[in-house]
Formats: C-alpha cells, sequence, structure tokens
C-alpha cells in the first residue's frame, strides 16, 4: 500500500512568514486594478472578490465541516438588506452598516444551524433549502418592507475623500477584505479549529469522543459562512446603491455551493479557484445566456464525478509534492500529567445497576463495574453479550436506561460524550474509526483537543503528540494520511488518538480485531505499557490469547448480565464462562457418553 | 459440490480473510467454527457474492467467482445470513414468497414449495399471516431458512443460526438440519456453539484470524483441546509475553 | 372554510404522490432527486403539448377533452418516468453508498439542465391547462367546489391508493419493500437490486411527472412552479417520515390543509407557515411523525 502525505502544509511556520506570499499576491493585484479603466472589467473583478467571499465562508461550512447548505441566498440577502435598511431607513453610516451586515447575517446563520443539532443529511439539506425559500418569499411579499421586486434604492454607498467609492476603490476594498479573509481563514483552518470541523465532518461520533463538541463547531461553521455571505451581499447591495429581490433565488444558492465543489472544497485554496473560473465562464457566457445555466447544470452534475476534489484538488495532486516526511521527534518520554491513582475510598470508576434495553431486547442488566487505576480490565462474552454497548454507555454515546456512573467520585451519569472526554475517558472503536483524510498527527492533534483548549498552545501540543507518537511507535508516520496507512497502523493511530487527550481511563473496543499475531503480539504489549502509566484500561475483547495473556482482571458478560469475575486462571476454567461460549454439552441423542467425557476433561 | 482457492476478502484496509481454501462435498454437512471475528460470516459473504473477494469459488465444477448474488442463488446457492435477517415488515406467507422470487413465473412450484415448508415447520404455518418482524427469534430462524430453502438450492448455507436463541430451540433447529440433509441436502454451517454443530457435521474447518486453523472429521475434533483454545485461549503465556 | 379543506386536500394529494417518489428513491437507495421540482414542470409541460397536439388533429370537445388530459396525465408519467432512468445512472449511480451527499448536488444539476432545455423549448411564461370538467363549481348548500379539484383529488387519491396495494399486494412491490429493509437479504433472495433501484426512480419520476399534470388546471404552469411543489413534496416526506410511505401520504395532506387554511387568513405567509410546520416537527421528532431512526453501529 503507497503511504501518502499530505498537502496541507505542517502547522511549524511562523504565521507572519506564510501570510508573505498571500499579501504579495493581495498587493499585485491592487496594483493591476488600479490600472484597470474599463468599468466591466472592475465590475468583473469586483464580482469575483465578492464570489471569494462567499465561497470562503461556504468553505468552512461545506468543505470542512461537510453541512452542505441550499440557503446560502438567504444570508446574502440578510447581508444586503441589513446594509439596504440601516443606510435608507435609519441613516446609519454607510460604514457602520457594512459593519453590521455581517454579524446580522451571522445572527441568521445561527438560526438556520440550530436544526442541525437535531437533523442530518436529507432532513438538513431540506431545512437549509425551506430557509432559502422562505428568505426569498419573504423578501418579496413584504413590499413595505423590503420594497419586494421594486427594491430598495439610494443605499449609501462608502465614501472616499468625500465622494462615494468609485468601482475601483470597490475593487481594492473587496481584494483587501478577500486577502484578510484569506489570512484569517488559513490561520483558523490549519489550526485546532479547522481540524475540528475535519473530524466533525469525516465522523461525528469519533470527534464527539475526542472530546470536540459538535454542536458548538457545527455553528460555528454556520456562522463564519454566514458572516461571509452576508458581506459579499453587503458589498453588492452598497456598489449598485440598489438591492432587489431578484438577487435572491434557488440558483444564487446552488451558484455559491457551485463555487466550493468546483473549486475543491475542503482546500484553502478552492474558493479562489472557484471564483476564476466561475468568473471568467460568466463572462465569456454572458453572450448566450440561456446556455448558461445548461452549463453549470452540466458541472454541478458531472464536477464531483470527474473532481471529486475540485480544481484545487486536482492541481495539488499533479504538481510535485514537497517531501515533508520527517519524522516528528522529541527526547522526552510520554508522561500523563492528570493525577491517575484511584480516589480515596473507591475504584476510579464505578458503574452501578446500568440497565439498557433496545426496542424490548435487553443489553445490559443491572451490570455493575469497578475500574481501577493502574490496572487493565478486560471485558468479554460471547456474540451478542452487550459488550459493545456498555463501552457505548460509558463514553456517552449512547444513554442508558437506568443506573449511575460514577468517575473519580463524580457523577457523569448524564454527561455529553465530549466533556466525558474532556475528563480523561478516551476510546477507539471495533471499526475503526479515524480521519482517513487528516494526517497522523493531526489525527492525534483532534484527540488533544481540549487540552490545547485549556491552554491554548499548540506548539507543546505538537510536541505531546509526538511523544505519543513516539510511544507507540509511529513518529516515522506522523505526516502521513491516516487512511494510507495500513490496516494494524491505523489501529495504533487510534490508539495514539486516544493517549493524546491524556486519559484517566482508556477503554478499547476489540482493539485486536483484524490485527494478526505478530500485531496483536505488539498490541499487548503496549497495552501493557499504557496500564503501566497509570491509565486504568478496559478492552473489550475476543482474542482469548490477548485477553488470558494482559489482563489483571475479567469480567465476563452473557446477554446482558455479569456471570462471572476474577483473574485469567479462574475464568478460563469457570464452567458457566466455558458453557456460554461453547454451548452445552448435551448432544442431540447419540452420544451423550462423550459428552459427559469432554466435561470431565475440561 | 462446492469447493473455495486461496480465497480472500478484504474491507477497506482491514484483510477479514487470508487465504482460506475449503471444499464441501454433496450430501454432506459441513460446519465452520471459530470465534467471533474469525472470518467465518466473510467467508460465507465471499462464496455468494455478497462482498468482492479474490481467489477461486467453484460450484458444480463451474467458476462463480465473476457472478452477482442473485446470479449464484439462480445456480443453486441459499443462504440464510446471519441474524437471520427476515424481512421483518411482510408477513411469513410474504417473506416465503420473496424466497420463491426466482422461481415467480411458476407459481404452482412456487405454492407447493411453501405447502412443503409448511409442513417441514409447522409452526409457521400457523403464522402465516404474522409480520415476520413480530416472530419469536426460534420462529424467524425457521423463517430464514425455509425462505432460503424457497429457490430449491443444492447447497443451503446457514450463518449462526443459534445466535441469541435458547438451547432448546437450537437443539430444534439443529434436528431439522439433520433431517433435511437426511432428505439429500448439502449443508455448509457456521457456528460458534462449537459442540452443538460438531454433533451434526461430518466434517469441520476452525477458523482463527481469518485462516483455517484446523481441519478435520467432526468426531475427531470434538476431542481435540485445541478447539477450545481456539475460543478461550490455550497457553497464554507464550503468546502475549 | 369547507371550501379550504377541499382545496388542501387536493393540493396535499399532489403533495402526498411527490412525497411517495421521494419515499421510493430513498427506502432503497438512500437517495433523493432534488430536480424533482423540475421533473414535476416539464411533466406539466407534457401535458400540456399532449393536449394541445390532440386537440388540434381531433378537434376540442367537452367528452374528448377527458380524455385528452388522461392521456395527457399518461403521457407526462411515461415521459418523466422514462427521464428517470439517465437521472439514477448519471446522478445517482456513482454517489449512492458513498458518504457525503454528493448526489444533492448532482441531481440539482441535472435538474437545471433538464429546466434549461425545457425552456428553450417551451419559453418563459406561464400557462393554463384548461380543468377536464370546465371551469364549472358545483354547489352543496352553501359551499361551492371547483370540479378539477375534485377531478384532481379523486385521482390523486386513487393513484396513492393503488400504490399502496401495489407495494403490499404484488411481486414488485414486495420486492421493493425487501430492498428498503435490506439490500443484501434481498438479493440472496435473488432479487436484481441495482435494476430494483433504476425502477425505484422512474416510478419517482413518473409520480412528479403526473403531480405536474395534475396541479396544471389548479395552479398556472411554468417552468418554474415545480421546484415549490416539490419541495412542499419533501417536506411532506420529512415530516410524515421518509422511510414510511403511509406517512408520506399524511405528510402531505397535513401540508396541504396547513398551507391552505393559512392561505384564508394571509396568502403571503403560506410558505412560511409550511416551512416553520416542517421545524417544529423536526425539532420534536427528527425522523419525523412516522420514520424509523436508522440506526448507526457504534
Amino acid at each position: 500500500m503507497r503511504t501518502e502525505t499530505a498537502t496541507r502544509p505542517a502547522p511549524f511556520r511562523p504565521a507572519i512568514l506564510r501570510a508573505v506570499p498571500a499579501l504579495g499576491v493581495g498587493a499585485a493585484l491592487v496594483a493591476l486594478a488600479l490600472t484597470l479603466t474599463n468599468d466591466f472589467h472592475l465590475y468583473v473583478a469586483f464580482m469575483a472578490g465578492v464570489y471569494y467571499l462567499c465561497a470562503s465562508g461556504m468553505n468552512v461550512l461545506a468543505g470542512y465541516a461537510g453541512q452542505k447548505s441550499l440557503g446560502q441566498a438567504g444570508l446574502f440577502a440578510a447581508g444586503a438588506y441589513t446594509v439596504a435598511l440601516l443606510t435608507t431607513r435609519l441613516e446609519v453610516s454607510p460604514v457602520l452598516a457594512l459593519a453590521a451586515a455581517p454579524i446580522v447575517a451571522a445572527g441568521v446563520g445561527v438560526l438556520i444551524a440550530l436544526p442541525s443539532l437535531r437533523v442530518k443529511g436529507p432532513s438538513l439539506a431540506l431545512v437549509t433549502l425551506a430557509f432559502g425559500l422562505v428568505v426569498e418569499k419573504l423578501v418579496t411579499e413584504w413590499t413595505d418592507l423590503f420594497g419586494g421586486a421594486q427594491g430598495v434604492y439610494g443605499i449609501a454607498p462608502l465614501e472616499f475623500q468625500g465622494e462615494p467609492f468609485a468601482l475601483r476603490h470597490w475593487v481594492v476594498l473587496v481584494i483587501v477584505l478577500a486577502v484578510a479573509t484569506h489570512l484569517l481563514l488559513g490561520h483558523l483552518l490549519n489550526g485546532r479549529f479547522g481540524r475540528a470541523l475535519l473530524a466533525l465532518q469525516s465522523d461525528e461520533i469519533a470527534a464527539e469522543c475526542a472530546g470536540i463538541s459538535v454542536y458548538r463547531y457545527k455553528i460555528l461553521a454556520f456562522v463564519v459562512a454566514a458572516a461571509l455571505c452576508g458581506l459579499g451581499g453587503a458589498l453588492v447591495a452598497q456598489q449598485n446603491q440598489y438591492f432587489n429581490s431578484d438577487f435572491v433565488t434557488f440558483h444564487l444558492s446552488v451558484f455559491i455551493l457551485l463555487l466550493v465543489l468546483l473549486g475543491g472544497a475542503g482546500n484553502l485554496y478552492g474558493p479562489i479557484a472557484g471564483a476564476a473560473i466561475l468568473t471568467a465562464t460568466e463572462v465569456f457566457l454572458a453572450q448566450w445566456p440561456s446556455v448558461q445555466h445548461f452549463i453549470y447544470g452540466s458541472m454541478l452534475l458531472f464536477a464531483l464525478y470527474l473532481m471529486p476534489t475540485g480544481v484545487a484538488g486536482t492541481i495539488a495532486r499533479v504538481l510535485p509534492r514537497k517531501a515533508v516526511a520527517e519524522p516528528v521527534v522529541t527526547g522526552a518520554p510520554l508522561t500523563l500529567s492528570r493525577t491517575t491513582d484511584d480516589p480515596a475510598g473507591g475504584p476510579l470508576l464505578e458503574m452501578r445497576d446500568i440497565a439498557k434495553a433496545f426496542g424490548g431486547v435487553v443489553t445490559a442488566d443491572k451490570v455493575g463495574l469497578r475500574l481501577h487505576a493502574h490496572r487493565v480490565h478486560a471485558l468479554i462474552g460471547p456474540n451478542g453479550a452487550g459488550k459493545s454497548t456498555l463501552i457505548n454507555i460509558l463514553t456517552g454515546v449512547i444513554p442508558a436506561d437506568s443506573g449511575s456512573i460514577r468517575l473519580a467520585g463524580e457523577d457523569i451519569t448524564r454527561a455529553s460524550a465530549h466533556s466525558r472526554a474532556d475528563r480523561g475517558i478516551a476510546r477507539t472503536f471495533q471499526n475503526l474509526r479515524l480521519f482517513g483524510a487528516m494526517t497522523v498527527l493531526d489525527n492525534v492533534l483532534v484527540g488533544a483537543h481540549a487540552r490545547i483548549g485549556a491552554t491554548g498552545r499548540e506548539a507543546e501540543a505538537v510536541a505531546k503528540a509526538a511523544a505519543v507518537l513516539e510511544f507507540v511507535g509511529l513518529a516515522e508516520h506522523a505526516q502521513a494520511l491516516a487512511g494510507s496507512l495500513p490496516y494494524g497502523l491505523q489501529r495504533r493511530v487510534e490508539l495514539a488518538r486516544a493517549l493524546a487527550g491524556d486519559p484517566v481511563l482508556l477503554l478499547l473496543d476489540e482493539p485486536a480485531a483484524g490485527l494478526n499475531p505478530r500485531e496483536t503480539a505488539e498490541l499487548g504489549q503496549l497495552i501493557k505499557r499504557i496500564g503501566r502509566l497509570g491509565v486504568a484500561v478496559l478492552m473489550v475483547e475476543h482474542d482469548m490469547g490477548l485477553v488470558m495473556g494482559i489482563s489483571d482482571e475479567i469480567v465476563v458478560l452473557d446477554r446482558g448480565i455479569v456471570i462471572a469475575e476474577g483473574t485469567p486462571r479462574e475464568i478460563q476454567t469457570n464452567p458457566r464462562v466455558i458453557e456460554a461460549y461453547l454451548g452445552r454439552e448435551e448432544a442431540p441423542a447419540d452420544d451423550e457418553a462423550d459428552g459427559k467425557e469432554e466435561e470431565r476433561a475440561c | 459440490m462446492l469447493s473455495v482457492t486461496d480465497l480472500n476478502v478484504s474491507y477497506g484496509p482491514i484483510r477479514a480473510l487470508r487465504g482460506v481454501s475449503m471444499q464441501v462435498g454433496a450430501g454432506e454437512i459441513v460446519a465452520l467454527i471459530g470465534a467471533n471475528g474469525a472470518g467465518k460470516s466473510s467467508l460465507l459473504r465471499g462464496i455468494t457474492g455478497l462482498v468482492p473477494a479474490t481467489g477461486q469459488v467453484l460450484f458444480k465444477d463451474a467458476p462463480i467467482g465473476g457472478l452477482t448474488t442473485p446470479q449464484r442463488v439462480a445456480l443453486g446457492i441459499a443462504m440464510a445470513p446471519e441474524g437471520r435477517q427476515v424481512f421483518t415488515d411482510q408477513t411469513v406467507h410474504e417473506n416465503l414468497l420473496l424466497g420463491g422470487h426466482l422461481l415467480r413465473r411458476q407459481p404452482q412450484r412456487v405454492e407447493a414449495n411453501i405447502a412443503r415448508f409448511y409442513d417441514l415447520f409447522p409452526r409457521l404455518r400457523e403464522r402465516r399471516e404474522q409480520i415476520a418482524g413480530t416472530l419469536s427469534g426460534g420462529e424467524q430462524q425457521m423463517l430464514a431458512i425455509a425462505r432460503a430453502l424457497m429457490s430449491e438450492p443444492s447447497l443451503l448455507i446457514l450463518d449462526e443460526p443459534s445466535l441469541g436463541l435458547a438451547p432448546i430451540v437450537t437443539a430444534d433447529i439443529f434436528r431439522t438440519l439433520a433431517r433435511l440433509r437426511s432428505d439429500g441436502m448439502t449443508i455448509l454451517l457456521v457456528e460458534q456453539m462449537a459442540n452443538q454443530a460438531l454433533a451434526i457435521a461430518d466434517r469441520a474447518y476452525v477458523l482463527e484470524g481469518g485462516a483455517v486453523v484446523l481441519e478435520g472429521a467432526a468426531g475427531a475434533l470434538r476431542r481435540d483441546p485445541r478447539i477450545r483454545e481456539a475460543y478461550l485461549g490455550g497457553d497464554f503465556a507464550h503468546r502475549a509475553a | 372554510m369547507l371550501q379550504a379543506i377541499i382545496g388542501g386536500l387536493t393540493l396535499g394529494s399532489v403533495y402526498a404522490l411527490i412525497a411517495l417518489g421521494f419515499n421510493l428513491t430513498y427506502t432503497t437507495t438512500r437517495t433523493l432527486n432534488f430536480a424533482q421540482g423540475d421533473f414535476v414542470s416539464v411533466g406539466a409541460f407534457v401535458g400540456l403539448g399532449t393536449v394541445g397536439v390532440l386537440t388540434a388533429a381531433l378537434g376540442a370537445d367537452a367528452v374528448g377533452y377527458v380524455w385528452f388530459y388522461a392521456l395527457a396525465a399518461v403521457a407526462a408519467a411515461l415521459a418523466m418516468g422514462v427521464l428517470g432512468l439517465p437521472l439514477y445512472l448519471a446522478a445517482i449511480r456513482p454517489f449512492a453508498g458513498k458518504p457525503g451527499m454528493s448526489w444533492v448536488v448532482s441531481t440539482i444539476g441535472f435538474g437545471i439542465v433538464l429546466q434549461s432545455a425545457a425552456l428553450s423549448l417551451w419559453g418563459l411564461g406561464a400557462r393554463m391547462l384548461a380543468p377536464p370538467f370546465g371551469d364549472e363549481v358545483f354547489r352543496v348548500g352553501e359551499v361551492g367546489f371547483r370540479s378539477q379539484e375534485l377531478v384532481v383529488m379523486a385521482l390523486a387519491f386513487a393513484i396513492l391508493g393503488g400504490f399502496d396495494i401495489a407495494m403490499r399486494r404484488t411481486a414488485l412491490g414486495r420486492c421493493m419493500r425487501a430492498v428498503a429493509l435490506n439490500r443484501d437479504a434481498a438479493a440472496l433472495m435473488g432479487i436484481d437490486v441495482p435494476r430494483v433501484m433504476a425502477l425505484a426512480f422512474l416510478a419517482s419520476s413518473a409520480l412528479a411527472g403526473l403531480s405536474g399534470v395534475l396541479v396544471a388546471p389548479i395552479l398556472s404552469a411554468s417552468l418554474f412552479m415545480g421546484v415549490i411543489i416539490a419541495l412542499k413534496g419533501f417536506s411532506a416526506a420529512i415530516i410524515g417520515g421518509l422511510t414510511n410511505p403511509r406517512g408520506c401520504m399524511a405528510g402531505g395532506l397535513l401540508i396541504g390543509l396547513v398551507e391552505s387554511l393559512t392561505a384564508l387568513w394571509s396568502a403571503q405567509w403560506r410558505e412560511i407557515m409550511v416551512f416553520l410546520l416542517v421545524i417544529l416537527v423536526l425539532a420534536m421528532a427528527p425522523n419525523g411523525m412516522f420514520g424509523r431512526k436508522l440506526v448507526e453501529k457504534v
């Protein structure tokens, strides 16, 4: 299997240095704009800039957070009507009105984001689509306020030396805003914020269990997209000094989405490519308006099929890549910074009387568990015994019907998954849930999300992540894309991600599934070392060689009930356990004698 | 009847099956046993074409590797999948009609088959208009088997028929399997409950980590301590330490 | 009031047809056609065209016109159904079963292409399809009913009922439900799953085209009318529960009623009320009123 490395720059270069090329390009564009005299050319440049602003916000939402909104026209309108109404009705100064536009739009963005907390997939698409249409209806029908198709005239534009902005001033302003947006988003998206969004797009459950509040970040993404789209709308309204409901159409929403998808979703340069290409297409096709929509339609239909990563992504793949396979190395051995001893007078984690039923099928029936720091615990039982359910209840992925869970004496029965991760419960998943399109290092940094939030120091987190990678033996793969690693290594990346959050309790759901015997043996060693760091480990595992070899304590579950607890030796000879696994020793009629004989042999 | 050579199945980067070879002769009951995650279901999914697999699968001496699942069913392979997977929103009778999908142009034949399996499982006849989702686990398993038989297969594959069933129900199902075999059916049986499976099987393969680690006559395997090791671990000290 | 209820049920039954189409493709392929609106509009125009051709060829009289209308409905259903196949092949099949909902974008693209082609054929203008039984108003006591509403409602309910029976009683219906519930198990029955998926798109597109012809005598037909109609059909499916065909039908009727009762008070607020209803229902039941949650294994 070929190991791919990431195209995103490693987050080591100082921000100032990274800004130089963008500032240079911006300055060159400004110089170029000032030489333009043709109003048509200037207008095209202005619109390209506006498209870029809308697209870069949409890229945060659709490309990074993975929420495809079909109602951006509504946010565009929110910004445009904010400047229109503020300057015409309330005679607010144009500068203040322009500044207010993204804020109002962001507020509206929160409104669409709220349903996204509850619904996903097609239902979310409907909510955004409906939002766009409601706004369209509202501005068309509510003529008293919005002027409908008549529109709002006399929107006050920005002024320069007492004169209204000329077209070239608008172009310069858009370029400045675009460069500033690019730099700001570049800074945010290459750090903790961007990682969190990519993580939740890739796998919400894994992101939540890594300590990311999925809801909060989704709302943030909506807010960024809304603010920038609103800014775009406000600029258009002020430049035209006029705005009406004809601007606000479903086609605008689709166009904004197309800007991102064609340019390259999830790529910082995607919106630039999208804005450039679609503006050029628009200019070129302006002579044949009937063909224009036809071409857009075809682009939407085939773009994702032909170029799943958009133009920017396709270019990045073709360009020769800098070899960045430098391993991340620190000299320091891994230590975990939380206190990791059992609290006085009790186990680190105590689960009491936990019950759970799915539609009448009982998967946990008054289960109690006590987990201790420095010890490796195993949870075993035949297929369908309810083991994964218990792990999911412990991590807050599914709620228990009744019972209580206390971590270090504190009741966490009702805590959300991400706040449990924050408190030091980390986990891996039965079916790998890695963020495959992100680097190994970024995966591990996502695991440290809450920790970075607490200290605010990215560099420290990178050093810590490097130590974790060294601990699990992945230092040389730090810059590889997680999804391109062989399966055995991917398993270890997941373990590293869990360790990066400084856990006090580590839950492993079938860590050896799919591993070959050598990898399994190595995993066993690794888990023992993790236990020695002071972490309480609980693993669900079917590989009995591994379970019996490294566990300090084993709990056996069958049909939602704990049927045995003890050391490996005790469990292996427990007749109830043997029956649960191999079935009863009664055979259909013919050879009862054999059965008895075998029972003695056991 | 069925001959599998060097079969590999991967899910993304996970290699679930690593070069498995096995045979099922006409009229045999062959058991595939092994712990959870050993690759048993993947092997069956590879044989029925539900997942892409590399390697060779011969059925009645003809290669079927390139065929779709429905084409393989048409040739005479039927499977009662893991966890029954009956169509829970349709009645017992409708489930059986779906089982006879490939024979739908011959309604008399379908009706005759249904009557035959109602005789084999009288419980199903009692519940013919009941929605399958409301059946007990054992009844659903009977339905899954009857439904698979509706396509008049020459090889019947069962994936963990005992899953989640009480021992007495399992015994009942296994008696039915023995009866089907005495009527000439060839059966490939995947089971976690090794003791029951070995009691009715002629031969068995033990899977571990996606590969065959043990094979032989069922009677001999029943006395083999390595079976228990495959489930509960054996000489654990040298493996992990 | 009663008039508004009849009007609401009429529109609602059309939404229910569209919602049923969404249900068919969602349950079998986990995808939806976001261009359904364009199928509705183009279906209406195919219907208009058929009526026009027939009238020109055979002359217009009242009895004949009823038959023309029926033929137009069949023609629209057929034409749109056939267009459902390229939709499935170009916009759905490359993305079905993969994460990321790329099919949202590709089906919208297909719709825009379809709409652009139709615009170059029929132009921007709105047209009225004359109702099959004239503009007569039946009077029952104080209340008057427009004949076309009753006809549309009767037809729509007949089709809904027919579909419901077909899904439950025919072999094809059983296959569709089997594929919807469990594709692997359906394949093990020997069912050709990709064929059933393509059929679902054919049926869903045909239903959209038919809806277009049905609403054309009530609303004036333009190539832009479909978007909002399909969106209400979509809303119906979402609040009724995408996975439940009868829920979709109930959702359609509910939306039709809310819309026409709101119109009694203020016509402009119709859409806004409908979408507020959607958001309200989703806030309480994220899977719709009668929907089933598709559980994700962790």
